[in-house]
């Protein structure tokens, strides 16, 4: 268990200096771009859910510092086999059907515009290359 | 997989949250599993046999498994 508290403590850490670079981003990017232009609503729009899903990680972290039971309530949800068994199969699942998607998106927007294919193909590649990676790593380690 | 968790259980009295705490998982592993839902691991069978104070092979029933050979 006091392994796992100081995994938390190096995520909550992690968090808390993710939500410092995203607000600093934010701020960068609202002083330079300008507040009417679309890319900066864009990018703070993006900022503001990183925001929000690091705050939501933070609030799932810090009560189990304070309290055993909440910790070991925390520890058996990550480590559940169960748990990891849907985690494991919704990241392959979900992986899948993204390629397919984005293999569909592909053949589409080259009728319609060429740019939007070599972006979606490089998205596709990216993750093509992310999963090889993550394959040669995996074999080596079991 | 079949398994007498469901029966153990009842027969001393253990609810699914104690047996799940007992054994390091989730309430709704204990229930995937009585329901045949979900496969135990070697590990978790090795902890539910030896928090009923068994041998696998008494709380699990492999003869599916050996139908398939």
């Amino acid at each position: 268990m006091e392994k796992f508290r100081k995994q938390l403590i190096f995520r909550t850490i992690f968090t808390f200096v993710f939500i410092v670079c995203i607000v600093a981003a934010y701020i960068v990017i609202y002083s330079s771009i300008g507040e009417k232009s679309v890319s900066a609503a864009y990018s703070s729009g993006f900022c503001t859910g990183l925001l929000a899903v690091a705050a939501v990680y933070a609030a799932r972290y810090i009560p189990a510092f304070k309290d055993e039971a909440k910790l070991k309530k925390l520890y058996v949800s990550e480590n559940d086999e169960r748990e990891r068994l849907i985690r494991e199969k919704t990241a392959s699942g979900s992986f899948s059907v993204c390629a397919f998607i984005l293999g569909a998106g592909i053949v589409i927007s080259t009728l319609v515009s060429p740019a939007t294919a070599g972006v979606l193909t490089v998205v596709l590649a990216g993750m093509a290359l992310v999963k090889m990676i993550f394959n040669f790593y995996y074999r080596r380690k079991y | 997989m079949k398994s007498r968790i469901h029966e153990l259980r009842r027969a001393r009295k253990i609810s699914q949250e104690e047996l799940a705490a007992a054994v390091g998982v989730t309430r709704q592993t204990i229930t995937s599993l009585e329901c045949e839902k979900y496969t135990a691991s070697l590990v978790l069978a090795y902890k539910i046999a030896k928090y009923f104070g068994m041998t696998i092979e008494e709380v699990f029933d492999f003869s599916e498994i050996d139908e398939q050979e």
